[in-house]
C-alpha cells in the first residue's frame, strides 16, 4: 500500500485539472454566483462561451471570435503523438477548402498550449443518432442519407475522405439538414500511413467507444488495405441500415466479432418484414461489399440506387436534390 | 490564509461582501472539482454550485477552532447525500457504505488522469463504497487528519479511523481488478497485428 499511498498522493493533489474545459466552467460559475462577466478564456482569437461536449479525441465548445460575427464552434483536440499536430494543420487547411450544405464548413485552424483547434460553423441541432431514435419511416431516412452521400461525394471531389462516419460525427440541424463533421480528424491522428495500426487502436481507444466505431469501419480499413471513398460509402451504408433496421448489419457481440463478420462480408438477413423497399436494401448490401470494387462506383451513384423506388414515381426525392445543386 | 481569516471572509460574504465570496470561489473551486469530479456521473458543476450558495445561505457560525475548510467538505459531503438519494425510492434509508460510485453514477467519472496509472487508481477509486472512497481522498488529497475527518463527516473519531484503514485495504483490492482489467486491453492493443491477422485468418477460413 506504500506504494500507492504514494501514487494516490499524486493523483491530481493538490492540484486540479487546470485544463480549458475546466478553465471554462469556471469563469462561468464565477459569473453566475457573483452576478459579473466571466473572465474571457481564449483559444486564438476566439472567446469560448461554454463547454458542448467531451470526448477521447478533445472538447468542442461554443465560442466568439474577438472581431465579431456568429458565435462558432471549436474543437480543441488533444494531441498524442508526435506529428499529429502538424497533420492536423495541414488536413484542416485542406478542409477549409470545402463548402457544402451537408458539410460543416471549416473556418479556422491553429494550434494553442492544449494542442491544435478546429474553428467551424456552430449547427444547432442533434446528433443523426438521437435524429433517428425511435426509428423514423424510410421516407424520412432515404432522403437523409442522400442528401449526407451528395456532401461526401463533393469532399470526395476535393480528395477528401472522411474514414469515421457514423452516427454520431453527423449533425442535423433545426431545419432538418444533416451536416457532416470531424472530416480528416483520423487520417491527421492516425499518422501518414493506414498501414498503421497502433495508431489506429489508439484511435479507436482515445474515441472509447472501440466496439462502436469498428462496426461502421470499412474491411479494407481494418485490415490496413488501401482506402479510398468506398469507405466512407461503406460506413454510410452502415448508418444508414441501422436508421432504417434499427440494428446493425454485422452481427457481433464483441468487437471481434463484428471485426469479423465485416471482413468476412456477412450481412445480417433481414426478416420478412423489412421496412424499407426491395431497391433500398438491394443499395445499401451493394455498399456493404467486403470488396471496395464491389460497391457502388461513387457516392452519387449510392444516392441513386437508394433513390430508385423515387425513380418510379419521377425521381422525386434524387431529382429534386440534383436539381438543387 | 488561516481558518479565521476565512472564517471572516464567509461572514463578510454572507453579509453581501461579493468580493470576499470571490476570494473563496478563487481558493476552493479546485478543491470541489476534485471532490465532485470522481463521484458523478457528467458535469458536477451544479452540485459545486450548490455547495457554495449553500455555504453563503446557511445560518452556521464557523467555531472559532473550526476552518471553513472543513465546513465547506462537510457541506459538499452532504450534497453528494443528496444527490445519489434525490431519485432512489429508498432516499430516507439510503446510505453511503456499501455503494460505489461507480453504482450510483455509472459512466466515466469526469476526470481525466495525467497517466494511465493515476487513471487506474481513479477508476479503482470508484470501486469502492463512497464513505471509504471520501475519507481516502480527504486523507490523502486534502490532507486532513482522521480527526478532522471525523469532524467534517460528523462521525466518531473511531469511526473515521476504522473506515480509513478499511478503506486502504479496499483499494488495494479494486486496484487489482482494474489493473487486471487494463492489461488486457493493454494486451490486445500493444498485438493488433496479431489480432488483424487473426481476424484477416478466420475470415479466410470461412471461406469469407
Amino acid at each position: 500500500m506504500a506504494e500507492n499511498e504514494d501514487r494516490l498522493r499524486g493523483v491530481f493533489g493538490p492540484t486540479t485539472p487546470d485544463g480549458v474545459a475546466e478553465r471554462l466552467r469556471k469563469s462561468n460559475m464565477g459569473a453566475a454566483l457573483f452576478g459579473r462577466p466571466p473572465e474571457p478564456v481564449l483559444i486564438g482569437r476566439y472567446q469560448l462561451v461554454r463547454l458542448l461536449g467531451e470526448g477521447g479525441m478533445g472538447a468542442v465548445f461554443e465560442a466568439t471570435h474577438e472581431a465579431g460575427g456568429p458565435p462558432v464552434a471549436i474543437k480543441l483536440v488533444r494531441i498524442s503523438s508526435r506529428g499529429a499536430d502538424a497533420r492536423l494543420l495541414r488536413e484542416g487547411k485542406a478542409l477549409r477548402k470545402l463548402s457544402h450544405p451537408n458539410l460543416v464548413e471549416v473556418l479556422d485552424v491553429g494550434r494553442c498550449d492544449e494542442g491544435v483547434y478546429i474553428a467551424m460553423s456552430l449547427v444547432r441541432g442533434k446528433t443523426l443518432r438521437d435524429w433517428g431514435s425511435p426509428l423514423r419511416p424510410p421516407d424520412e431516412v432515404i432522403p437523409m442519407i442522400i442528401a449526407i452521400a451528395e456532401g461526401l461525394f463533393a469532399a470526395h471531389e476535393h480528395g477528401v475522405i472522411h474514414r469515421d462516419i457514423k452516427p454520431d460525427n453527423i449533425l442535423v440541424d433545426q431545419a432538418g439538414h444533416p451536416r457532416v463533421i470531424d472530416f480528416g480528424l483520423v487520417k491527421a491522428m492516425k499518422g501518414s500511413a493506414v498501414e498503421d495500426e497502433s495508431t489506429f487502436a489508439e484511435r479507436l481507444t482515445a474515441t472509447g467507444t472501440m466496439m462502436g466505431s469498428v462496426g461502421y469501419t470499412a474491411p479494407e480499413l481494418l485490415l490496413a488495405g488501401a482506402v479510398g471513398p468506398a469507405a466512407d460509402q461503406f460506413s454510410l451504408a452502415v448508418t444508414a441500415w441501422e436508421l432504417l433496421f434499427g440494428v446493425s448489419p454485422f452481427k457481433g457481440k464483441t468487437a471481434d466479432g463484428v471485426a469479423l463478420a465485416i471482413v468476412s462480408g456477412r450481412v445480417r438477413a433481414l426478416t420478412s418484414q423489412s421496412r424499407a423497399a426491395d431497391h433500398c436494401e438491394a443499395a445499401l448490401r451493394k455498399a456493404l461489399a467486403r470488396a471496395p470494387e464491389s460497391r457502388h462506383p461513387s457516392m452519387r451513384a449510392f444516392a441513386a440506387a437508394l433513390s430508385g423506388e423515387s425513380s418510379a414515381n419521377g425521381g422525386s426525392w434524387f431529382t429534386r436534390l440534383l436539381d438543387r445543386r | 490564509m488561516s481558518g479565521d481569516d476565512e472564517a471572516k471572509l464567509l461572514e463578510a460574504w454572507r453579509a453581501g461582501e461579493k468580493s470576499a465570496g470571490e476570494v473563496l470561489f478563487e481558493r476552493y473551486y479546485g478543491p470541489m472539482l476534485r471532490f465532485f469530479s470522481n463521484k458523478v456521473a457528467g458535469d458536477p458543476d451544479d452540485l459545486i454550485q450548490e455547495v457554495f450558495m449553500a455555504c453563503v445561505s446557511g445560518k452556521d457560525r464557523i467555531r472559532a477552532d473550526g476552518s471553513f475548510r472543513r465546513y465547506l467538505f462537510g457541506v459538499a459531503y452532504n450534497r453528494l447525500r443528496k444527490h445519489y438519494a434525490r431519485d432512489r425510492i429508498d432516499g430516507d434509508r439510503f446510505e453511503l457504505s456499501d455503494k460505489t460510485a461507480a453504482d450510483l453514477s455509472p459512466g466515466a467519472g469526469t476526470m481525466i488522469a495525467k497517466s494511465a496509472e493515476q487513471q487506474l487508481l481513479l477508476n479503482a477509486l470508484r470501486r469502492i463504497p463512497v464513505e471509504h472512497q471520501v475519507v481516502l481522498e480527504m486523507f490523502y488529497w486534502e490532507g486532513f487528519t482522521s480527526a478532522t475527518i471525523a469532524d467534517v463527516l460528523q462521525e466518531p473519531h473511531g469511526t473515521v479511523r476504522t473506515r480509513l484503514r478499511r478503506a486502504r485495504q479496499l483499494l488495494e483490492e479494486a486496484l487489482e481488478v482494474v489493473a487486471t482489467d487494463a492489461a488486457l486491453v493493454s494486451a490486445t492493443r500493444s498485438d493488433l497485428d496479431g489480432w488483424a491477422q487473426k481476424i484477416r485468418e478466420a475470415a479466410e477460413a470461412g471461406g469469407g
